[in-house]
């Protein structure tokens, strides 16, 4: 089953975010983390998919993490879900591909993201068998 | 206001305020439109406040909509949020002006206040002219910046910033004109268009930080003409950039009088020295290490130690003291001191002028050495003639003064003539030495100038080899001849017209004297020798047995007077000397001529060879070589020669070649020691003459420069032979193949 | 002393994160250049450790601050601190001029609480738009001094040292500036029940449930 990640240090932002996968992707199993360190352990735990990335945490900030995830996993769809709305952070996101959610999160705003993820999953899920997708 | 409806119901306190504010007030409704607009507003603003009233604000200013400041009322309005927009970062916000039609400058708080509705938000706008801040500020800005800019213009030095990556800035007047490029020209180049590659010296100096070591540039102006910089940099930050900004001030004439003066310094044979006290190191020019025979250093680096290791032993002390009191007196140093140079080890004169100085945190002393070895020598020269001709002028009145006391006559006119005819002499024997420069005369020409007056008629005989006396021995045989020339004209054969006199001598084999015999012939007879002994015969006896180290003989024959003079070897210069004048050089000469040559063996020979002159010694070598004898040294210098001799036995050397002049030293102490231990000398020298105490020696051999093959080969041989005669208990001579040790 | 649960310290958080978001997206804009932001902190302690705190973090080399008041369902005092020695960068950062001398730094003063008076007002209005709540702020002043006279601010004057305050903290840098200050917040403790009340319609509004675990 394919897994979504939902990185973020505070609990509050989860909840949310959680709430809006429950209501839209009641088909995904949903894993959470607070912090990079956890983000990882579940990444190599779990068969994720798709992971929803919050910037400002304590540690190693969200930007980084993203980026050793796009190294590391490049099939995984991320994006950044933040407050941290500054032109220049939202361009250098979009710069490494990753699709930029300001916060506060919203369905509205989260759908067109979690649809091409799940289309891109679909696709791969075809091409190869799922045993190694989770890889 | 001129509004009906305040001017039937009157104005409130409130409102009384807000006309007499100095400021703009507008108060605007929930929707945006003109509640209130005071005196101030509408004289600025040139809009009455009957035509603001009611309207939208954006109708009142339609330049308005969608600047920061309708987003602040705005927000005013909607959030309940205050909002500050200043002059600084908003350079225009309501289109205001003073009635001269100046632009007021403003800024503008905006803030809601509560209307008198529940719930209703009204906007509250203020605006505050701040004309006179900003421009008491650009005054300020411009009063400083005119400082500056009257300190860089009026600099005779370049000043140019420029980015960190070398690209100029600003110039300042001088930079154009030093470099002949206009500012236009240069802002936005890069440096390199000024420094060539030099570029890469001022950004290692940016990179390294603000020195304390200034910094040589060459410059290239516009015409290609090249300029020498010193420069010294600053960094500094502005609108959070950073700048460089580079001060150049030209050193070419600087430069090109450094040069002169070096050229000056080093054309006079100067040397330069400048040592730092404290560390003991210091600066010498090239010429310093040529002077004290080091190799010059390219960067002129050299040690205290390298000079006082040089100077000569006995000079240390004064040169010390000199030191010292100039240093305590704050006087100028001056010292003249011998050195040895530290290659050849030649004595050399060296004069130096010294000076202390603070130079910056550090102490130096500095000044100019040269060469005085040539003055000093001539000094020297000029010294031993004076005491020469004051030793001579001293000795001719003493003799004159013997000649008075000793002449005897009861007539004072032959008193006249005899004193006269005697000092006449003395003169003439004066005449023949200066012909000669005091080295000596001739035997045969101080015979010939005594007898000239009687030479007439084939009376006078001379007959003798060539022998030459030496300066001293001249004066007393001169005097000698005369008295007997006087007395065989008054009593002898010169007194008759048939008598003859005949001169002759001889050298003694056996002890090197030269006998001279004075023969009267054919005069009138002589019956008895005479009574009494005048002062003639007198003076004849004293000057033979005091002056010239021999004796007489007398025979009173009847033919006539034969006097014999026996002049002792020392008073005549070896036929060697007196033989070189004409012989070619390289020829062998020697004292105790007609000697054979005996056939001893120069093959396995040690021969000890002392030169000064390297080239010399190389040669001298090699013919030793071709000879079949083993060559010890050369040594250059005496102590090197000295220690050579010293090594061992003496008697590993069998002959020893030894220059007579050695960097103004003379190698006689090498030349005793030698002779202690018997070993022979053969002397060489380009002057050919060795003083008369060397020069009366046995066993002596002299050389004359250049030296060929077969006189080397005649004057060891020759050597050895003497050594051999006279010391052939100790030294039996080597024959073929054997070598002693 | 009250003190916050674990989800209302949580909720705070985030609604400072949101707030500064904003105030940094514009700060940004203002001097082109990206904004660092770390963690916000949120504490409730007494008035007289807030100050302490201030003190403390600039070891009494002295400080700026803009200052601006608010006031609606609660109220408090947000402030924009910078070391002193640095305040003026900001300023010369934004408009880009000369640094001037001393004594013309009036202007610059001025357009220091523009700037301070954007960034306040771009945290206040998103709180105050995620609240659901009008927020009335009142205009802004720059103070000099220590931590004593910027947070005991005029408004606040009444307040005793010992009133627990919620007290919220955000450092900022520009790196290529070498400007770094923070975003305090203090609001007084009756307000801080009401904001309780925010908080959890908040959480509400934002998950659909209710804040408590």
């Amino acid at each position: 089953m394919t897994s979504v990640l939902v990185v973020d240090d505070s609990r509050l932002a989860r909840r949310v975010a959680i709430g809006i996968l429950e209501r839209t992707r009641p088909e995904w199993n949903i894993v959470e983390a607070g912090n990079a360190d956890e983000a990882r352990a579940a990444i190599r735990d779990h068969a994720v998919g798709v992971v929803l990335l919050d910037i400002n945490m304590p540690g190693t900030d969200g930007l980084t993490l993203a980026q050793g995830i796009r190294e590391s996993h490049p099939d995984i769809a991320i994006a950044i879900v933040s407050a941290n709305i500054q032109d220049i952070v939202v361009a250098r996101v979009r710069a490494m591909g990753i699709t930029f959610v300001p916060k506060p999160l919203n369905e509205e705003a989260l759908m067109p993201f979690l649809d091409g993820a799940a289309l891109k999953l679909k696709r791969s899920a075809a091409r190869t068998p799922p045993a190694e997708s989770a890889g | 206001m001129n509004h009906p409806a305040d001017v039937a119901l009157g104005p409130s306190l409130a409102d009384r305020v807000i006309e007499a504010m100095e400021g703009g007030i507008v108060v605007l409704d929930s929707s945006g439109r003109v509640l209130a607009w005071n005196r101030w507003m509408a004289r600025s603003s040139g809009i009455a406040a009957a035509d603001a009233f009611g309207r939208d604000l954006t109708a009142v200013f339609p330049a308005i909509v969608g600047t920061r400041l309708w987003t602040a009322i705005q927000d005013a309005l909607v959030m309940g949020v205050s909002g500050l927009l200043t002059h600084g970062l908003n350079p225009s916000l309501f289109p205001l002006r003073y009635r001269d039609g100046r632009e007021l400058l403003h800024s503008v708080a905006v803030r809601s206040l509560p209307g008198k509705v529940e719930g209703e938000v009204l906007c509250l706008i203020q605006v505050s002219d701040v004309t006179a801040n900003v421009q008491r500020e650009q005054l300020l800005r411009e009063r400083r910046d005119a400082r500056h800019r009257a300190v860089v213009d009026a600099a005779a030095d370049t000043i140019i910033t420029t980015d960190p990556e070398g690209i100029i800035q600003w110039v300042n007047p001088s930079g154009e004109r030093q470099f002949g490029y206009t500012a236009a020209e240069l802002e936005g180049e890069s440096l390199r268009l000024l420094l060539g590659d030099d570029l890469t010296r001022w950004t290692e100096a940016v990179t390294s930080g603000p020195g304390a070591v200034p910094l040589w540039l060459t410059g290239r102006r516009k015409d290609g003409s090249l300029i020498d910089f010193e420069l010294s940099l600053s960094q500094w930050q502005s609108g959070g950039r950073s700048y460089v900004t580079g001060i150049l001030r030209d050193i070419t004439e600087r430069r090109r009088e450094q040069e002169r003066l070096r050229l000056a310094v080093e054309g006079a044979g100067m040397a330069t020295w400048d040592l730092d006290l404290a560390s003991g190191s210091a600066v010498w020019s090239r010429h310093h290490f040529v002077l004290l025979g080091y190799e010059p250093d390219p960067t002129g680096a050299a040690t205290l130690d390298m000079w006082e290791s040089r100077l000569h032993p006995d000079d240390r002390d004064t040169v010390r003291a000199e030191w010292a009191r100039a240093e305590r007196e704050k006087d100028m140093c001056r010292v003249i001191t011998r050195i040895h140079r530290a290659n050849d080890g030649a004595q050399r004169w060296v004069e130096a002028f010294g000076r202390f100085m603070q130079n910056g945190g550090s102490r130096r002393f500095t000044g100019v050495l040269f060469d005085v070895t040539e003055r000093k020598t001539a000094e020297e020269h000029q010294r031993l003639l004076m005491r020469e001709v004051d030793h001579r002028a001293k000795n001719a009145l003493a003799v004159v003064r013997s000649v008075l006391r000793l002449t005897r006559s009861d007539d004072p006119k032959r008193f006249a003539e005899a004193v006269e005819g005697r000092v006449a002499a003395l003169a003439r024997a004066h005449t023949l030495l200066a012909r000669d420069l005091w080295t000596g005369a001739s035997l045969r020409a101080v015979i010939e100038q005594e007898l000239a007056p009687y030479h007439g008629g084939g009376r006078i005989a001379i007959s003798g080899g060539s022998v030459r006396l030496t300066a001293d021995a001249v004066q007393p045989l001169s005097m000698a001849l005369h008295e007997l020339a006087t007395n065989a004209a008054k009593y002898g054969a010169l007194s008759d017209p048939g008598g003859r006199v005949e001169v002759s001598w001889q050298q003694e084999p056996a002890t090197g004297a030269v006998r001279l015999r004075w023969a009267e012939l054919d005069g009138p007879p002589i019956l008895a020798p005479p009574e009494r002994r005048g002062f003639g015969s007198t003076l004849v006896e004293s000057v033979v047995r005091g002056q010239l180290g021999g004796h007489t003989d007398v025979h009173w024959h009847t033919e006539g007077l034969v006097c014999e003079l026996l002049i002792a070897r020392s008073k005549i210069i070896p036929e060697l000397a007196g033989a070189f004048e004409q012989a070619p050089p390289g020829t062998v000469v020697w004292k105790n001529s007609g000697f054979e040559l005996p056939a001893v063996s120069l093959r396995g020979r040690r021969i000890l060879v002392v030169e000064d002159e390297p080239v010399v010694a190389m040669e001298l070598q090699q013919l030793l070589v071709r000879l079949g004898c083993e060559v010890l040294g050369p040594a250059g210098t005496l102590d090197e020669a000295m220690a050579l001799a010293g090594r061992g036995s003496g008697n590993s050397i069998d002959v020893g070649i030894l220059d007579v002049n050695l960097h103004g030293q003379t190698c006689y102490p090498l030349a005793d020691l030698l002779a202690k231990r018997g070993v022979p000398v053969v002397y060489t020298s380009g002057y050919g003459e060795l003083p008369e105490g060397r020069a009366a020696r046995d066993n002596v051999v002299l050389l004359r420069k250049p030296v060929s093959d077969r006189d080397l080969e005649t004057a060891l041989r020759r050597a050895l032979a003497l050594a051999g005669g006279s010391t052939a208990d100790q030294h039996p001579i080597a024959e073929r193949g054997l070598r002693r040790r | 002393m009250k003190h916050l649960t674990e989800t209302q310290r949580d909720a705070l958080t985030e609604l400072a994160n949101l707030g500064v978001g904003r105030a940094a997206a514009s700060l940004s804009r203002m001097v082109a250049e990206p904004i660092h932001l770390a963690v916000p902190a949120v504490d409730v302690m007494r008035r007289i450790t807030a100050i302490k705190l201030l003190d403390e973090r600039e070891q009494a080399a002295g400080l700026v601050a803009v200052g601006q008041g608010f006031r609606g369902p609660f109220s408090g005092r947000a402030l924009l601190i910078f070391p002193e020695a640095r305040s003026l960068e900001l300023v010369r950062a934004v408009v880009g001029q000369e640094p001037s001398l001393e004594e013309i730094a009036d202007l610059e003063q001025e357009a220091l609480a523009e700037i301070g008076n954007v960034i306040l007002n771009g945290f206040l209005g998103t709180i105050a738009n995620l609240l659901a709540r009008p927020l009335y702020t009142a205009l802004p002043c720059v103070e000099r001094g220590t931590g004593g006279v910027i947070l005991g601010g005029s408004a606040e004057k009444e307040l005793e040292p010992d009133a627990p305050v919620l007290f919220l903290q955000i450092d900022f840098t520009i790196r290529s500036r070498d400007i770094r200050g923070y975003i305090a917040v203090l609001m007084n403790f009756h307000s801080l029940e009401a904001l309780e009340a925010l908080v959890e319609e908040f959480v509400i509004r934002l998950t659909g449930s209710t804040a408590a675990p």
